[in-house]
């Protein structure tokens, strides 16, 4: 490669010296593989292929559901290499995967009575989309592992299908020059292979483009809303921390007490900034997810504020200007899994929202510690 | 239903080097690119998410863009967190 790649993002690589991104840990080597449900091997060509089932087990399952909420996420990788699926032969087409355990299973159990070969690169455990973006499903890992796997000896034809997911990070006329492989992109999601193959190695325009209906939305909001979780107990301790200090001393009970609105304002702002926008979020106005985030903060605290009732004004507007700027924020982050969003339109997003956001969380801060002076919970003379 | 955002993107296009291979076609997640008379077109750039599909493609370098994730806290880390040049998303 020319530059040298920052291994990086959600997204995509960034040069070095550039900002790079961020939304987990750094990238780490897996040690310890999951196991593919693999019982039998291929002997082919004097190679030893594992052939993996094309139907997911409870486990495989369970898994997978546990990674949505970021439980094992960075450890959720297989083997690199090549498996077999179905009774492959030297003609059967090479798919090509990454190594998350999520993208594999996604590919495998739509593989039901075809006979193919899967490539799986090292890419860290992630996704083929966002490992593209890093550049580790790349050129260099795709023509390291033919060579590693000897592909030129177990098919005889140059053909290797690659998702059209992975293409940010794959030079094909590259490929094609340093492994001899021909690299033909395949549909965006796995559901469409079957048909895929079945047209002669065509996709359709619906199947070459990236869609984000309703439940990919909501597929993805796991991780966003454990974090939002977590956001919202560190701040609701803060609060009951703060609201402890009473005229008689420090105590915890009228401290939970005092802070009792404000803990569940913060619980109502995770689902008004998460769940509730990801959902709705064609039909909330405005194109910057701040904007959207904070629409949706400030109706889920207003619904919690008449609900709740037995508030003072102070804490209404406290509740409101607080769970708005949350929800603003938590919700503006979800940009990074969205199918639509560009790096340049972010940055402009940040530049405008972030000064508004500050202004929002110092002011609410500010009512909420007048709110709670007012209470007599914080001892200030 | 289609989603936009704001519309902002570095993409840009020399149909001068243009081979007519249609790589950009193919890979482009937004299908913004079309054929017309042997040549890529951009059709709605807006649409564009600076992916670099297309400009990684591009075996004839007609095609430049500042690829780039389109997430906040990726940007919003990298300023906070210059020290730490390893930081990465998901």
């Amino acid at each position: 490669m020319k530059t040298e790649k920052q291994s990086c993002g959600c997204g995509q690589a960034k040069e070095a010296q550039k900002e790079e991104c961020s939304c987990g840990g750094p990238v780490k080597e897996i040690v310890k593989f999951k196991e593919t449900g693999s019982r039998w091997m291929i002997n082919i060509a004097g190679e030893s292929i594992p052939l993996v089932p094309a139907k997911l087990t409870a486990t495989d399952i369970i898994g997978n559901f546990l990674a949505r909420f970021g439980i094992n996420r960075m450890d959720h990788a297989v083997r690199p290499g090549l498996y077999a699926v179905g009774r492959p032969g030297k003609t059967a087409p090479v798919l090509v995967s990454a190594n998350y355990k999520m993208s594999f299973d996604a590919l495998r159990k739509e593989l039901s009575g075809i006979d193919a070969w899967i490539l799986v690169l090292d890419t860290k455990g992630v996704n083929v989309w966002c490992a593209a973006g890093k550049g580790t499903f790349g050129t260099q890992e795709l023509i390291k592992r033919i060579l590693t796997v000897k592909l030129d000896k177990i098919v005889t034809h140059k053909n290797l299908i690659v998702p059209q997911l992975g293409a940010p990070g794959i030079e094909t006329h590259l490929v094609m020059k340093h492994s001899g492989f021909r690299v033909i992109y395949g549909p965006v999601e796995a559901c469409d292979i079957e048909e895929f193959l079945k047209n002669g190695m065509n996709a359709g325009e619906k199947e070459r483009t990236v869609g984000f209906g309703l439940w990919k939305r909501l597929e993805i909001t796991g991780i966003e809303f454990v974090s939002a979780v977590e956001i919202a107990a560190i701040v609701s301790l803060i609060a009951v921390l703060a609201a402890s200090f009473t005229k008689n001393g420090f105590n915890v009970i009228s401290g939970i007490s005092n802070a009792s609105y404000f803990i569940g304002a913060m619980f109502v702002a995770v689902f008004f900034s998460t769940i509730i926008p990801a959902a709705l979020m064609p039909y909330l106005p405005g194109r910057m997810f701040s904007v959207k985030g904070a629409i949706s903060g400030f109706a889920g605290s207003v619904i919690f504020v008449l609900l709740a009732g037995g508030m003072t004004r102070l804490t209404q507007a406290a509740v409101i200007v607080l769970s708005t700027t949350l929800a603003s924020f938590v919700f503006m982050n979800y940009t990074g899994t969205t199918t639509f969003t560009s790096l340049t339109g972010v940055r402009r997003e940040i530049e405008i929202s972030a000064p508004v956001m500050i202004m929002g969380a110092v002011i609410g801060t500010g009512l909420q510690i007048t709110d709670f002076i007012m209470k007599g919970a914080i001892k200030w003379n | 239903m289609e989603l936009t955002y704001l519309g902002l993107n570095t993409l840009e296009y020399d149909v001068k080097k243009c081979a007519g291979c249609g790589m950009c076609v193919t890979v482009c997640p937004h299908r913004i690119f079309k054929m017309d008379e042997k040549k890529a077109v951009v059709t709605v750039k807006e649409k564009c998410i600076e992916c670099g599909a297309c400009a990684k493609n591009c075996a004839f370098g007609a095609i430049k863009v500042d690829a780039g994730p389109g997430c906040a806290s990726a940007v919003l880390l990298s300023r906070f967190n210059r020290k730490n040049k390893k930081a990465v998303c998901c």
